[in-house]
């Protein structure tokens, strides 16, 4: 499915529902279209730049007539380049996570299975605390998420499949010794999994995922902030750090709740057994 | 579920049985090779036995005894956690 540029470049979402190889190919393209943008922002930038230097060298020569507008122009296209799908060249890489998560998923889901996709790629921070940072002076620190990421998928075991990805900011202003305003940002990541089971083919799994000891691993730069376990799902939370471990401790959180399921499956084969 | 379709299990996050017709150029068994896809998998992350349990997880669990793995996946098991397609062919000849 061929994606709408324009609509991507000034709304900044994708939004689809579609099988997992479609959303595959759909990334691949976002990425290209991306790529071309970035492009078309540095040649835009290059070709400023040199009607600035030419604006003001004919400003200096005398022709203001032909320098101002010169400059003018310049200034408008630099505007211009920085505004151009800024926010979907910013935020390309996360095109990598989206794909990285369908190819994981494909193996276990039927090639005809939609999946429902919403993917942002531009910031919307929602303020979840403020406070004094008393180590700096006048220093503030704010606290925002931005949720960028919903996916959602039947498996092929008639398990729901929900992931969901929150970008944890944290913004620092303060002024340093010099009595210049300083902003601080950091970034961490959340993650959020929800496996909701069909009972009649895993059974409650309430008993039986607590006794795994350990059963979900993550990367050094992530940890699991909640596990629960209900009778119908599954659901964790993780924060992670590095942004270059973000798909691996997704992959590795699905793997530690199918690793509860999976044992769940065990101990309901035993029981129908004995 | 093709029932004529390979016996092997494949999968990443669970067990369940191969749609293809024929081992030839499948990534999966590569070929036939690989007797089980689902648990020769080496790309599960820090995951090195997933498809195994210690004795000690089945200790205490209601209705379950005993540290032998009698009732581990076996095909059927994979097959059975696949929940049927929409049909694609008429399952019943009598009808027509």
């Amino acid at each position: 499915m061929a994606i709408d540029a324009e609509r991507l470049r000034t709304q900044c979402v994708y939004e689809i529902e579609a099988p997992l190889q479609t959303i595959v190919a759909d990334m691949d393209e976002i990425a290209k279209a991306a790529a071309k943008w970035k492009a078309f922002r540095t040649t835009l930038r290059w070709i400023c730049g040199g009607l600035l230097a030419f604006g003001i060298l004919s400003l200096i020569s005398g022709y203001w007539y032909i320098g101002l507008p010169g400059i003018a122009i310049a200034i408008y296209g630099f505007v211009y380049a920085y505004r151009y799908a800024r926010d979907v060249v910013a935020r390309a890489k996360r095109c990598e996570t989206v794909k990285s998560l369908a190819t994981l998923l494909a193996s276990d889901t039927s090639p005809k299975a939609d999946a429902t996709v919403k993917l942002a790629f531009k910031e919307v921070r929602h303020l979840l605390h403020d406070e004094a940072f008393p180590l700096r002076r006048d220093g503030r620190q704010s606290f925002f998420t931005d949720s960028w990421l919903t996916l959602e998928v039947q498996l092929l075991d008639g398990v729901e499949y929900q992931q969901t990805l929150t970008d944890l900011i944290r913004e620092r202003t303060f002024k340093n010794p010099r009595g210049k305003r300083k902003t601080k940002i950091r970034t961490h990541h959340s993650v959020g999994l929800r496996l909701t089971y069909p009972p009649e083919v895993y059974g409650d799994l309430r008993n039986s995922g607590a006794k795994l000891s350990q059963p979900v691993l993550l990367p050094p730069s992530a940890v699991l902030k909640s596990k629960k376990v209900t009778e119908s799902d599954i659901k964790l939370k993780a924060t992670v750090r590095i942004s270059a471990e973000l798909t691996r401790t997704c992959s590795m959180m699905a793997l530690g709740a199918y690793r509860i399921l999976n044992f769940g499956r065990k101990v309901s084969s035993r029981r129908s057994a004995s | 579920m093709n029932p004529m379709g390979c016996p092997r299990r494949t999968g990443f996050l669970f067990p369940h049985g191969c749609d293809r017709l024929t081992s030839i150029g499948c990534p999966d068994c590569q070929n036939g090779q690989v007797e089980d896809p689902y648990e020769s998998r080496a790309d599960r992350d820090g995951y090195d036995d997933y498809d195994t349990y210690d004795s000690s997880s089945y200790a205490g669990v209601e209705g379950v005894g005993g540290a032998e793995d009698a009732a581990d996946f076996n095909e059927a098991d994979g097959e059975s956690l696949v929940r049927p397609e929409e049909e694609e062919f008429e399952d019943d000849l009598t009808e027509s």
